[in-house]
C-alpha cells in the first residue's frame, strides 16, 4: 500500500507531507494514526502542510489544525506556500503578545514558599516571595520571578510566549521550561544566592546573572 | 472566656518517622513539668500509642466507642501509669478511619481541651482521611522529619497541607539524626533540611539505641536521664512551653577536623 502521509525534516521545521490522490478522508486517518505514534518527535518544531495538487477546502483544512495544534499542542504554521509570509506575522505577533502580556496581563503576587503538591497555573506573571520547593509547580503565561530559591518546576510563557523569563536568586532544580523549551540544569549544590534570570536565546534556555 | 487548652497534631505525611514515640514522649514531659495532658491515637486501625506508652492492656474503651456513644468521652480515656495528669485516648484496632469524621474529631478535641492543658493528637502517616480527622481538630502543629530526602519531600507537603487547615507555621522535629553521617557528609544536616522546610525547629533527636529499648519496654526516654534523647525531649518541652532554650549542637561534634571543615565549607548558601 503507498504511503499516504510523509515527515519531512527541513530547515525551518518538518514538512508534513499528504498524499493529493486518495480521498481525503483516508488521508487524515492517517495522518492521525502517524501522529499517535510520533508526535512526540514533533513537539518543539514548527510544522508546515505540503498538499501537493489538492486544494484543501476551509473545513478540511481547519481539521488538520485543530488536530495538530488543539489535541497535540504542536506548532503549526499553515501550508507550505503561505509559510514565509506566516512565519512573519507569527514572530509580530509574539513581539505584541509580549508587549501586551508586560502591560496587561494581570501579575500576580504570592507571600509565601510554595510546598511540595501546591500549584499555580496563571496566566499573566507570577510573583512569589518565598522558594519554590521540589514537587512545587508554577505555570505562568508570562513571566516567573522567584525571590527565593527555585527547586521545583517553574514554566514561563506557557502559552507560547518565547520572550518570557524566570527570575530568581538560585536556580536548584533539575529543569526549567520557558514556552516549549526544557532545559535541564546540572545539579550545584554550592552555588550562592545570586540574582539571575532564564531567557531564551538562539533557541535554547540561557541563564544570565543580573549583576 | 473560659481557658481552653491547647490543641496540637503530631504529623509527618511519611510513616516510620517516629510520630508515635515524640508524641508518647512530649506528653511525659509535659505532664512531668506538671501539666495535664490527655494524648489521642487518631491511628484508627493501626493503634501504637498505647503499646509506647505501655498502657496496652488497661484499654476498655475506645476513640470509636465515644464517637458511636457506646461510652462516655470520659470512661474512653486512660490514666498513665506513673502520671495521674497524663490520660491517652487509645484508636479502635478493629475499625478503620472512615469510623469517625473531621467534625466528631473536632468536638472531641474540644471537649478535651477544657479539661486539659494539652490536647496531643498522634496523627497516622499519609495525608487521607485519617490525616483530616487529626488535623482539623488541631490549632497548631508539629511536623516530624528524618534528615533523608524522601521524608523531607512529605513534610513539606504536610506543612502545604496544613496551611490549608489553618494551622499556620508548625513546628519542626527532626527525629533519629545521625551526627557521625552528617559530619561525613553522608546525611543532610540540620541547616539543610531547615534551609528547605524553612519553619521554626522545635527540636533534634539524636538516633540512639535508648529511644528502641525505651520505646519497646513502653517506658518513656526521660526516664534514662543522662542520654542526649532524653536531653533533646525536655528541651522541646520548654520550647513548647514558650521558654527559649538554645539548641546545643547535638548534630555537629566538635572535632578539630570538623572545625577546619566547617571553616572552609559551611561558609556558602544562607
Amino acid at each position: 500500500m503507498k504511503e499516504l502521509v510523509f515527515f519531512k525534516g527541513t530547515k525551518s521545521g518538518v514538512q508534513i507531507i499528504l498524499d493529493d490522490k486518495e480521498e481525503f478522508e483516508k488521508v487524515f486517518e492517517r495522518l492521525k494514526e502517524k501522529l499517535k505514534v510520533s508526535s512526540i518527535f514533533l513537539v518543539g518544531s514548527s510544522l508546515s502542510l505540503d498538499t501537493g495538487e489538492r486544494k484543501l477546502n476551509e473545513e478540511e483544512y481547519k481539521k488538520i489544525e485543530n488536530l495538530l495544534k488543539e489535541e497535540y499542542g504542536l506548532t503549526f504554521l499553515g501550508i507550505e506556500k503561505d509559510v514565509e509570509e506566516i512565519v512573519s506575522k507569527k514572530e509580530q505577533s509574539i513581539e505584541e503578545i509580549s508587549l501586551k502580556e508586560a502591560s496587561q496581563a494581570e501579575t500576580i503576587l504570592i507571600k509565601k514558599t510554595l510546598r511540595s503538591g501546591q500549584v499555580v497555573n496563571h496566566s499573566g506573571n507570577v510573583v512569589i516571595v518565598g522558594d519554590v520547593n521540589p514537587g512545587a509547580e508554577v505555570v505562568a503565561g508570562g513571566d516567573v520571578i522567584v525571590f527565593g530559591v527555585v527547586r521545583g518546576t517553574v514554566q514561563a510563557g506557557a502559552g507560547g510566549n518565547r520572550a518570557a523569563k524566570i527570575y530568581t536568586l538560585k536556580f536548584q532544580t533539575p529543569q526549567i521550561k520557558i514556552a516549549e523549551y526544557i532545559a535541564r540544569l546540572e545539579e550545584r549544590k554550592t552555588q550562592q544566592l545570586q540574582p539571575q534570570f532564564a531567557e531564551i536565546e538562539n533557541n535554547k534556555i540561557i541563564i544570565k546573572k543580573i549583576e | 472566656m473560659r481557658y481552653l487548652g491547647r490543641r496540637i497534631v503530631v504529623t509527618s505525611g511519611k510513616g516510620g518517622v517516629g510520630k508515635t514515640t515524640i508524641v508518647a514522649n512530649l506528653g511525659v514531659g509535659l505532664a512531668f513539668s506538671g501539666k495535664k495532658v490527655v494524648l489521642i491515637d487518631a491511628d484508627i486501625g493501626l493503634r501504637n500509642l498505647d503499646l509506647v506508652l505501655g498502657l496496652e492492656n488497661r484499654i476498655v474503651y475506645d476513640l470509636v466507642d465515644v464517637v458511636e456513644g457506646t461510652c462516655k468521652l470520659r470512661q474512653a480515656l486512660i490514666r498513665d501509669k506513673r502520671f495521674n495528669n497524663l490520660c491517652l485516648l487509645p484508636a479502635s484496632q478493629a475499625r478503620d478511619k472512615e469510623s469517625i469524621t473531621p467534625e466528631q474529631m473536632a468536638s472531641i478535641c474540644e471537649e478535651l481541651s477544657k479539661e486539659f492543658d494539652y490536647v496531643i493528637i498522634d496523627s497516622p502517616a499519609g495525608i487521607d482521611r485519617g490525616f483530616k480527622n487529626a488535623v482539623s481538630a488541631a490549632e497548631e502543629g508539629i511536623v516530624v522529619t528524618t534528615a533523608e530526602v524522601s521524608s523531607i519531600r512529605d513534610a513539606d507537603r504536610v506543612i502545604g497541607l496544613l496551611e490549608a487547615y489553618k494551622i499556620q507555621e508548625p513546628y519542626l522535629v527532626i527525629n533519629r539524626l545521625k551526627p557521625e553521617m552528617v559530619n561525613k557528609g553522608n546525611m543532610l544536616s540540620v541547616e539543610d533540611v531547615l534551609e528547605i522546610l524553612g519553619i521554626k525547629l522545635l527540636g533534634v533527636v539524636p538516633e540512639e539505641e535508648i529511644v528502641v529499648i525505651a520505646t519497646n519496654k513502653g517506658e518513656s526516654i526521660l526516664l534514662y536521664e543522662k542520654t542526649k534523647s532524653a536531653k533533646a525531649f525536655k528541651d522541646m518541652v520548654k520550647r513548647i512551653e514558650g521558654e527559649e532554650v538554645p539548641f546545643k549542637e547535638i548534630y555537629s561534634s566538635n572535632s578539630f577536623f570538623n572545625f577546619i571543615r566547617n571553616l572552609f565549607f559551611k561558609r556558602g548558601g544562607k
